[in-house]
């Protein structure tokens, strides 16, 4: 029965979401070779706007995929979970635990994969400007490479893994909190949307709250840092993105546990489809 | 024949309404259930709790003895009382999707249901008129092999020749020992199909029992009852 959810949430995802990352992708190419093949000249005042503008609507058009992505993700959650396709999801012969679970994963595929083929595209192409300017030769990118070794005392697979565990983790907590704001809204006999977004609203507030206190230490130890005279090495800066960027995964950690455990009290316990 | 359905002091209530209260209902395999009541009675709270959609404020559903979970939503065929699929699907597709989840669906009854309403399976759920959709749904509803039916107006807001369609289908495919729990106010058109009927009132059971019952102790039909008891 798992396989065939799977199946089910895939299928039709990927009718919005396989195009939207495809178009990106699409994208990334043709990008290269326009500018790997230097189709156009940009110099120039005109060539440099036309440059300018493309790059902006390149940047609004990968923030417009997250947007969207995200916007589907939530309101599909929201129309298969608590609202009238509820009728049919949970009255398959299959326990809420699972059904919430699948969505879940699948959800957090499609907002990985964004999120990865976003980094590649904007990777891929500032390289390829660098290599068509012939400022990347092999040299200075292994020279790159061993900076952010040294910077980060860490190899560029480790560097790599930390990141993609850094983003998968973010992924998983931006998802559940939706999902947990808007499990918590349908317990509402009315105004459920306006009830989910309020959640919403009021989790990240209270959050920004819980982060400024805590961060509130580090901060202080950052400034103290850069305005002192006998500013000492860059290894202390570097422990301190460290201890931030533990800091943080441990808070989201955290959050993400106490999301799941909410949206599946909630679907298993407290389900009020009306 | 056994116990299909029970329900023990089932009660639930939203914030201070109480729209169902201390229910108990028994039913057994092989009748035509009418729960009858006027709009607001706690008909369709009653049929959320027994197919898992909400959670009573205590009391207890179970289906051949087990709660409410995955092995009495293997059993029971619901039908809502509005469109619950989704609209931007081909009736193929969900004809798949209902093969892939219950064993007990009857993918060639199906297609057949469809080819006598001459209802394309291409189709998709958005484009097709009010009367339709329902006739869709209640064929897939219909072609599974379940123990209980249970069918939320079915034929509320449909004309009166899809109507006896929609009869004719729920009495031509359903199993002789399984039971249907059909809810509705429209009573005079369901009742000679109706065996047993559960009046029901602001929560609370009125009446209960079979329709020959009714007939004789009280010499009238079940609709002329209905309107006796919920006169306004």
């Amino acid at each position: 029965m798992l396989g065939k959810l799977f199946k089910h949430e895939f299928k039709d995802t990927a009718k919005i979401l396989l195009p939207l990352n495809l178009a990106l992708i699409g994208v990334t190419i043709i990008g290269m070779i326009i500018l790997g093949l230097k189709v156009f000249d940009f110099e120039g005042v005109a060539m440099g706007f036309l440059a300018a503008s493309m790059v902006f609507f390149y940047v609004l058009a990968i923030i417009a995929l997250f947007i969207v992505t995200y916007i589907y993700l939530m309101i599909r959650f929201y129309r298969t979970m608590y609202s009238d396709e509820g009728y049919l999801t949970h009255t398959l012969p299959v326990s809420t635990f699972s059904v919430f679970n699948v969505k879940l994963l699948v959800s957090v595929f499609w907002a990985f994969l964004t999120m990865i083929l976003a980094v590649i595209s904007v990777i891929a192409l500032f390289c390829t400007v660098l290599q068509s300017a012939g400022e990347l030769t092999s040299s200075e990118w292994n020279y790159v490479l061993y900076e952010l070794e040294m910077f980060f005392d860490k190899s560029v697979p480790a560097l790599i893994g930390k990141c993609l565990l850094y983003m998968l983790v973010s992924c998983l907590s931006g998802l559940l909190m939706i999902y947990c704001s808007i499990s918590i809204g349908q317990l509402f006999n009315k105004y459920k949307v306006a009830a989910s977004i309020v959640t919403y609203i009021i989790i990240y507030i209270v959050l920004q709250i819980v982060n400024l206190i805590l961060n509130m230490h580090r901060s202080m130890q950052i400034m103290t840092n850069s305005l002192s005279y006998a500013y000492q090495s860059t290894y202390d800066d570097v422990s301190i993105i460290g201890d931030i960027f533990a800091s943080s995964m441990i808070q989201s950690v955290v959050l993400i546990v106490i999301y799941y455990i909410t949206c599946v009290y909630i679907s298993n316990k407290k389900l009020n489809l009306t | 024949m056994s116990t299909i359905l029970e329900c023990k002091n089932l009660t639930k209530r939203y914030g201070n309404f109480t729209a169902l209260d201390q229910i108990n209902i028994s039913l057994e395999g092989g009748h035509i259930v009418g729960l009858l009541g006027p709009n607001g009675s706690g008909k369709t709270t009653l049929i959320k709790i027994i197919n898992g959609l909400l959670t009573p404020t205590s009391g207890e559903a179970t289906v051949h003895g087990k709660p409410i979970g995955v092995e009495s939503k293997k059993v029971i065929s619901y039908l809502p009382d509005h469109t619950y699929l989704n609209k931007n699907m081909r009736i193929r597709d969900i004809i798949d999707y209902f093969e892939d989840f219950y064993s007990d669906f009857d993918t060639k009854r199906a297609y057949d249901m469809l080819a006598k309403l001459s209802i394309n399976p291409t189709d998709k759920l958005k484009t097709m008129s009010k009367g339709t959709k329902e006739k869709v749904q209640l064929i897939l509803v219909m072609s599974r092999h379940a123990d209980l039916y249970v069918l939320d107006e079915p034929i509320a807001g449909v004309d009166p020749a899809a109507r006896d369609y929609i009869l004719n289908t729920i009495l031509s495919n359903y199993d002789e020992n399984a039971t249907i729990l059909i809810s509705t106010h429209l009573i005079a058109d369901i009742e000679n199909i109706l065996d047993q009927v559960i009046f029901i009132h602001n929560g609370h059971i009125r009446l209960s029992s079979t329709v020959e019952e009714i007939r004789e102790q009280n010499g009238k039909s079940v609709d002329a009852l209905f309107r006796e008891v919920f006169k306004c």
